[in-house]
C-alpha cells in the first residue's frame, strides 16, 4: 500500500494489473446511457482481475456511443483489490432551434433558422454555435440589416443532454443603396447601368432598401442589359458593399468588363433569331467557348433533323474579333428534305411492336408530325430504351441497332428507319438463396421479391428487391442493414443462381420520444400523431411517417424529425421532433371574372336562352389555423359577383376521432345565386359533414344539411304561384361516394371516375318537402394506341318527390333551387349554361283559368341524363390537342318523362334527347388544359318566348282582368352553335 | 528515507487522489486516441527502430501525431473497403525481425519486456504497417505516371548516385530505366499521399484532451 501511494506521489503509475476489482464507480453517478447500452460498452466486472487494456477498451466503447465528451479511468486501492472509477463528461446535443425578435422580410424566419445549420440531434460544439451566429449575421447583413444584433439564449436540458437555442435578433433599420461605384470598361453610360440594377426607384429617384435578392438581381440586371446588346462575354462583378453607418447607406462597387458584341449567324440555311437564342447556349450561359458552340451545333443539327433534314451537317467558325464585334457563323448544309415515312421494328418476339413503340421518340409522318419525328439523338435514345426494356427482363445479351434507309420506296424525299433487335436468350433465375437471415425471415421476405425462381434475371429486379428487403429491415429498426448480391451460372443453360447476402446489423430501439418547439398546440394532438414509442424498434420509416402525419395537421410551418446522436453506437436512441408552429391566420383574396351566356337585363324577357354576359368576381377568405391549439381550422369565406353573393363559416376538424383520412366539417352558409336565368335562389344553410378516405382512390362522405331556400327576382307568371315563392325549409341527409382511379385528374388518359350521391329530404329531419335525390356519374378513359384517348361519361340523376303538399303536383313540389339544371361546358355543350330541360310554357293560374303567357325560361327538372363521348388526339406538337365530341341528353320534368326520343314533338315538349357534336382544342398548361369547344346542336329545343319587358308581360297576363297589354309570343330556339372557353377537360 | 520525506510523500498521495489508469488524449472524428495508445506507439516505434526507450513529451507528441494520421487512414481504409494484410504476412515479418535482430528467443523476449510491450502488439503493429503500405499503393499508384522525359532527366541528374548504388557499375539509361521509374513513382506517390493526408487532416475534427500533446 505504501509503495502504491509513493509511486503515485512520484508521478509514476502504480500497477494494478491483475488485482481484483472490488468496485466500479461512475462520476457523475447518473450516466447518459441506457442501462443496456452501458452494460454493453463497459464490460469490466466486480470480482474480475483488473486489466488496463480492458479499461482502454471500455473508454473506446463508451466514447463510440457518442454520448461522452471526455472519459478518464481512475483506479485506487480498495482493501485487497482495486476500485475503478470512470470520470466522464457528457456530450451535449442540439435540441430546439428557435428565433425571437421581429425580423423584417427578407429574410424569412425559415431562412434564418436554416442558415444557422444547427441540426437537431447532432452533437453540439461551441464552434457550431459561433458559426451559426456568424451565418445569421451574414444573412441579415446581406439583406441590408447591417446593424442587426444576434444573441443566443441557451437552455440546458440535462435529461436528454440537449441544448435549446433561441437566436434573439434585433434587426435594426435596413440600409439603402448609395450610388454605386462603377469601374472597368463599361461601354455603356453610368445612368443606363444604374437603371439596369433596379436599385433606384424610377421617376422618384430615391434609392431602394437593400436586400440580398435585390443586390443579386441588380448584378443580373446589368448582365441582362449587356446581353440585350449581344455583349455575351461581359463580366459583371460585385466587388464590395461598403457601409456608411452615418447615412445608413451601402455603396456597391461593381467592376464591369464589357465584351464585344457577339453576332451568331447562319450560313446556307436560315434559322429564326429566337431559335438561335434557344439552341445556341452561349445566350443562356453568357459566355462564348468552344464547348458551348459545339453544343449549339448539336442542337441545331437536332432541330433540322426533327424538321425533316436527316442528313444536315452543322459546323461553326469563329471569325477574328473586329471593331468590337465577334462573329460566330454556323455553316448549315441542310441536305435534301426527307419525310420519315416508316419506322420498322424487327426481330422482336418477346415484346410486341406496340409495347416497344410506346417507349420510342421516333415517329413516322402523320397529321401531327408532317415530316415525322426524327433526329439522330432520338434514334440513339430509342435504341437505349429498347435495350433497357429487354435487359430489365432478363435479355442480358440483347443487341439493338438501327439503320436509316434513304430513298425509301424509290422516292428521294422519303426515308425509313429500321430497328433491328437480336434478343438473345432470356436469362431466368434458377434459384434464389438468401443468406444472413433466419429461415423464418427468409420465408417472410420471399413474397416481397421479384427475382424468384423462374422469373427473368435482371439488375432492375434485383435493385427492386434490394429496396424491398432493406425497407423491411429499416422498418424493424435495423438501420445499418446492408445488402449484396452475387450470381452464378446454374446447371441449365441461360439459368442463373442468385444469392442475396443480407447483413442485418444491430437492431436499434427507441429510448424515448422528445417533442420540442410546441407552444400553443395541444400535447394530446401531437401525441396522437406519434405512433413510435419507447421500446419499439427504431424504424426510420415510421419516424418519417409520423413526421408526415404531423405536417398533415397543417399547423406546423416546420417539422424536423431526427434521431439524436445518430452515429453513436448505442442500441437505444432518442427520437426528436422539433416544430415551428405556423402562423395562425391565413388571408387570401382573389379577383376573377366569368364570360358566358348568362346575361340579359332583368327587365327584358326577350332572350330566355341567355345573352353573352360578363360577371366580375371578388373573393376573400380568412382562416384561423390551429384553433385553440387543436389543429382545427375556422374559415370565413366571402364571394361577391353579380351572379353570386356567398358567405360561409367553416369549422374543420381533421382526423376526426383520430382516424386517418376522416374529417368533420361544420358549415354555416348564406348564398344568393343567379346562375339560372329564371330566378335567383337564396340559401341559408347549416350542415355537418363527415368524410372518410377509404383508400387512395375512394372517399365516402356523409352529410346532414338543414337549409332554408327561397327564390327571388321571379318575374315570369308561372312561378308566381305562392307555394313556389314561399321559402322552404329542407333537412337532407345524404351520402356520397367518390372513386377516382384516373392517371391524372386534370387531364386523364386512362382510368375510371365514379361518383354517386344519394340524399333524403324528409319531415323526419324537419323538412317541409320530401324527396329522394340521387345523382350518379361514371366516366372512363381508354387509350387507343399511343396518342388517342377515348373518354366517355354518363351522368344520371333523379329526384323522387313524395308527400307533396296539397295543391302542388309531385314534380312541382321540389323547390326550384333544388331541381336539376344543366347544359353548358361541362354537361351538354348543345346548350348554353343551365338552359337544358323544361321551360316556361305558361300555366293556368287556377282551375279553368287561361294559361299565362309562355316566356320560355328554363324551369329545371327532376331527372337528368347526359352522355358525353370524346376522342382526344394530338393536333400540333406536344402541347396542342384536338377533341371530337358528341354530347347527348337533357333535363327531364320527371324520371317517368325520360326519353331517348330524337325529335321534339312540339314547342311545349322538352322531354327528348338533344344531340350535339363538335370539335375542340386543348392547349396544355401547368394548371390543366385551356379549352375551347365549338358545338353544333343537331336538334335544339324550340319554344315560345315573350318579346318584351317584365312590365309588358305582367300587363299582358291574361289573368289580369281586364287584360290591357298585348302578349307577344315569339317562337324561338336555342342556337345550333354553342361556343365555350374554359380551363380543364370537360370531364 | 527520513520520516519527514515519507510524510510529505504520503501527504502528496492524499492530494493526488486516485491514479489515472487511462484517459482520452485526442479525439479524431468519432474515435479517440488514448493515453495508453500514445505510450504503446512510442514503445513499439522505438523497439522496431532499435532506439532506447524514452517516454519524453516530445516522443509522445510525435507518436500522437502519427496516431492521428493512422486514425484518418484507418477510416479511409474501412470506408473504402481496401484489403488488409493477413496475420500470416505479419507473422512472417515478425519472424524475420526476430531472426535478424535477436540471436535467441530469450533475447527477443527480454527486449520486449524492456520496452514494456508484447509480441502480439508488435505483430499487430506490423500488420497495420503492411496494410497502410498496401493502401497507399492501391490508392495512389494509379494516379501517378512517369514520362520518358522525367526518367531521362532523373537519370542525368542522379547518374553518380545510381552508379554508387550499383557498386560502381555505370548503368545505361535503358538498364537503369526500371530503377529510375520506381524511384520517381515512389516520390510521386509519397507526394500524393502526403498531400491527401494533409487535406483530410485539415477537414477532420481533432480535439486534444491532453494539452501537452498539442
Amino acid at each position: 500500500m505504501m509503495l502504491v501511494l509513493v509511486l503515485t506521489a512520484l508521478g509514476q503509475e502504480p500497477n494494478y494489473e491483475g488485482r481484483t476489482i472490488t468496485a466500479i464507480e461512475f462520476s457523475p453517478r447518473e450516466q447518459p446511457l441506457a442501462a443496456e447500452d452501458l452494460a454493453r460498452a463497459q464490460t469490466m466486472k466486480v470480482g474480475s482481475p483488473f486489466r488496463a487494456q480492458e479499461a482502454g477498451t471500455a473508454i473506446d466503447q463508451l466514447f463510440a456511443t457518442g454520448r461522452y465528451r471526455d472519459i478518464q479511468v481512475e483506479a485506487e486501492p480498495s482493501g485487497n483489490g482495486v476500485l475503478v472509477r470512470f470520470v466522464t463528461t457528457n456530450q451535449q446535443f442540439i435540441g430546439h432551434v428557435g428565433l425571437a425578435g421581429k425580423i423584417p422580410y427578407p429574410p424569412n424566419r425559415g431562412q434564418v433558422i436554416s442558415t444557422a445549420q444547427l441540426n437537431v440531434g447532432a452533437p453540439f460544439s461551441e464552434a457550431d454555435l459561433r458559426r451559426a451566429e456568424a451565418n445569421i449575421k451574414r444573412l441579415l447583413s446581406g439583406n441590408g440589416l447591417r446593424e442587426a444584433d444576434v444573441r443566443t439564449e441557451t437552455v440546458n436540458d440535462p435529461v436528454a443532454q440537449q441544448l435549446h437555442f433561441t437566436f434573439v435578433v434585433t434587426p435594426g433599420k435596413r440600409a439603402r443603396y448609395a450610388p454605386p461605384v462603377i469601374r472597368g470598361e463599361t461601354k455603356l453610360p453610368e445612368k443606363t447601368i444604374i437603371r439596369a440594377t433596379g436599385w433606384k426607384w424610377p421617376l422618384i429617384g430615391k434609392w431602394r432598401e437593400v436586400t440580398r435578392g435585390r443586390t443579386q438581381a441588380g448584378i443580373q440586371g446589368i448582365q441582362q442589359r449587356y446581353r440585350k446588346q449581344d455583349r455575351l462575354t461581359t463580366s459583371v462583378h460585385l466587388d464590395s458593399l461598403d457601409y456608411d453607418p452615418a447615412t445608413r447607406r451601402l455603396k456597391p462597387t461593381v467592376t464591369i468588363q464589357a465584351g464585344p458584341k457577339v453576332e451568331v449567324r447562319t450560313v446556307e440555311a436560315k434559322v429564326p433569331k429566337r431559335k438561335l437564342r434557344r439552341y445556341v447556349p452561349i445566350y443562356q450561359v453568357g459566355a462564348v467557348d468552344r464547348d458551348l458552340l459545339v453544343e449549339g451545333a448539336r442542337n441545331l443539327r437536332d432541330y433540322f433533323q426533327s424538321n425533316g433534314y436527316p442528313s444536315v451537317q452543322v459546323d461553326f467558325r469563329q471569325l477574328p474579333p473586329d471593331n468590337d464585334k465577334l462573329i460566330i457563323e454556323y455553316i448549315i448544309s441542310k441536305g435534301p428534305k426527307r419525310k420519315l415515312a416508316e419506322v420498322t421494328i424487327q426481330g422482336n418476339r418477346y415484346f410486341t411492336t406496340e409495347t416497344l413503340r410506346e417507349r420510342m421518340f421516333l415517329e413516322a409522318s402523320s397529321f401531327q408530325f408532317r415530316n415525322g419525328r426524327y433526329s439522330e439523338a432520338m434514334r440513339s435514345k430509342d435504341e437505349d430504351a429498347i435495350r433497357n426494356l429487354y435487359q430489365s427482363n432478363g435479355f442480358t445479351d440483347v443487341q439493338v441497332t438501327s439503320n436509316v434507309q434513304e430513298n425509301f420506296e424509290g422516292k428521294a424525299d422519303r426515308m425509313a428507319v429500321t430497328f433491328n433487335i437480336v434478343e438473345g436468350q432470356q436469362y431466368l433465375v434458377d434459384e434464389l438463396s438468401l443468406s444472413g437471415v433466419s429461415q423464418e425471415d427468409a420465408e417472410a421476405l420471399r413474397p416481397l421479391l421479384s427475382s424468384s425462381a423462374g422469373q427473368p434475371f435482371s439488375e432492375v429486379s434485383i435493385a427492386a428487391d434490394r429496396t424491398a428487403i432493406l425497407n423491411r429491415y429499416f422498418v424493424q429498426g435495423y438501420s445499418n442493414a446492408s445488402f449484396e448480391w452475387t450470381s452464378t451460372p446454374a446447371g441449365e443453360p441461360n439459368r442463373v443462381n442468385v444469392k442475396y447476402v443480407i447483413r442485418e446489423g444491430e437492431q436499434q430501439f427507441v429510448r424515448d420520444v422528445i417533442v420540442l418547439g410546441r407552444r400553443i398546440t395541444k400535447e394530446a394532438l401531437v401525441d396522437r400523431q406519434i405512433t413510435i414509442e419507447p421500446g419499439k424498434p427504431l424504424s426510420t420509416v415510421e419516424i418519417a411517417e409520423n413526421q408526415r402525419r404531423l405536417y398533415d395537421l397543417g399547423v406546423f410551418a416546420r417539422v424536423t424529425a431526427a434521431i439524436q446522436n445518430p452515429d453513436g453506437e448505442t442500441q437505444h436512441k432518442y427520437v426528436v421532433y422539433d416544430f415551428e408552429e405556423a402562423s395562425r391566420y391565413r388571408l387570401s383574396a382573389g379577383i376573377g371574372a366569368e364570360l358566358a351566356r348568362f346575361g340579359g337585363t332583368t327587365t327584358s324577357l326577350s332572350a330566355p336562352s341567355g345573352a353573352t354576359g360578363f360577371s366580375p368576381r371578388v373573393s376573400l377568405d380568412l382562416s384561423r389555423l390551429n384553433f385553440l391549439g387543436r389543429g382545427h381550422t375556422v374559415s370565413v369565406r366571402g364571394r361577391i359577383s353579380n351572379l353570386q353573393q356567398r358567405a360561409s363559416i367553416d369549422y374543420l376538424a381533421p382526423r376526426f376521432q383520430n382516424v386517418e383520412g376522416r374529417n368533420i366539417t361544420f358549415t354555416a352558409l348564406y348564398d344568393n345565386s343567379r346562375d339560372v336565368r329564371t330566378f335567383s335562389s337564396k340559401r341559408q344553410e347549416a350542415s355537418v359533414q363527415v368524410s372518410q378516405q377509404l383508400s387512395k382512390a375512394s372517399t365516402a362522405l356523409f352529410r346532414f344539411a338543414y337549409r332554408r331556400v327561397s327564390v327571388g327576382d321571379v318575374v315570369i307568371p308561372t312561378l308566381l304561384v305562392p307555394q313556389l315563392l314561399q321559402p322552404i325549409r329542407l333537412g337532407i341527409l345524404s351520402a356520397n361516394f367518390v372513386q377516382d382511379r384516373r392517371d391524372n385528374s386534370a387531364d386523364a388518359h386512362r382510368g375510371i371516375y365514379n361518383t354517386i350521391d344519394v340524399g333524403l329530404a324528409s319531415n323526419v329531419f324537419g323538412s317541409q318537402r320530401s324527396f329522394v335525390r340521387a345523382l350518379g356519374r361514371n366516366a372512363t378513359y381508354h387509350r387507343l394506341g399511343k396518342n388517342l384517348v377515348l373518354a366517355r361519361q354518363l351522368t344520371f340523376g333523379a329526384i323522387l318527390p313524395y308527400n307533396a303538399p296539397a295543391g302542388l303536383g309531385a314534380a312541382e313540389s321540389v323547390p326550384l333551387p333544388e331541381r336539376f339544371f344543366g347544359g353548358g361546358s361541362t354537361t351538354h355543350r348543345g346548350f348554353p349554361e343551365n338552359q337544358a330541360g323544361p321551360r316556361d310554357i305558361g300555366t293556368p293560374a287556377g282551375p279553368g283559368a287561361e294559361a299565362t303567357q309562355p316566356t320560355g325560361f328554363p324551369l329545371g327538372g327532376n331527372a337528368l341524363f347526359f352522355n358525353n363521348t370524346e376522342l382526344r388526339f394530338p393536333l400540333l406538337g406536344d402541347n396542342i390537342q384536338g377533341v371530337a365530341f358528341h354530347d347527348m341528353g337533357n333535363i327531364y320534368r320527371s324520371l317517368s318523362d325520360l326519353s331517348f326520343r330524337f325529335r321534339q314533338r312540339n314547342d311545349q315538349d322538352f322531354n327528348y334527347m338533344v344531340h350535339a357534336a363538335g370539335f375542340g382544342v386543348r392547349y396544355r398548361t401547368p394548371i390543366g388544359p385551356v379549352r375551347v369547344d365549338l358545338a353544333y346542336s343537331v336538334n335544339p329545343p324550340t319554344f315560345v318566348g315573350f318579346k318584351g319587358t317584365v312590365q309588358e308581360l305582367l300587363v299582358c297576363n291574361p289573368n289580369n282582368v281586364p287584360a290591357t297589354g298585348v302578349c307577344q309570343g315569339v317562337r324561338q330556339n336555342t342556337s345550333h352553335f354553342q361556343f365555350f372557353f374554359s380551363i380543364g377537360q370537360t370531364f | 528515507m527520513k520520516l519527514s520525506t515519507i510524510l510529505i510523500l504520503l501527504g502528496s498521495c492524499f492530494l493526488a487522489g486516485a491514479a489515472v489508469v487511462d484517459r482520452i488524449s485526442i479525439i479524431v472524428g468519432d474515435r479517440v486516441i488514448k493515453k495508453s495508445d500514445v505510450d504503446r506507439t512510442v514503445r513499439l516505434t522505438q523497439f522496431l527502430n532499435h532506439e532506447p526507450l524514452s517516454l519524453t513529451p516530445a516522443a509522445r507528441r510525435e507518436a500522437a501525431n502519427r496516431l492521428i494520421d493512422q486514425q484518418l487512414l484507418r477510416k479511409e481504409i474501412e470506408s473504402g473497403g481496401y484489403p488488409r494484410a493477413t496475420p500470416e504476412e505479419a507473422n512472417q515479418m515478425l519472424a524475420q525481425i526476430r531472426k535478424s535482430n535477436y540471436p535467441t528467443e530469450t533475447a527477443f523476449q527480454q527486449a520486449l519486456r524492456q520496452y514494456g510491450i508484447t509480441a502480439d502488439e508488435v505483430r499487430d503493429q506490423l500488420l497495420w504497417q503492411m496494410t497502410v503500405l498496401r493502401f497507399i499503393d492501391l490508392r495512389f499508384r494509379p494516379l501517378v505516371s512517369v514520362s520518358d522525359e522525367q526518367i531521362r532527366a532523373y537519370y542525368n541528374q542522379h547518374s553518380a548516385e545510381l552508379t554508387a548504388a550499383n557498386k560502381g557499375r555505370t548503368l545505361s539509361l535503358a538498364d537503369a530505366r526500371e530503377q529510375v521509374e520506381a524511384a520517381l513513382a515512389g516520390d510521386r506517390i509519397n507526394e500524393q499521399f502526403y498531400a491527401w493526408l494533409a487535406e483530410v487532416r485539415k477537414e477532420a475534427r481533432i480535439e486534444f484532451r491532453e494539452e501537452q500533446l498539442r
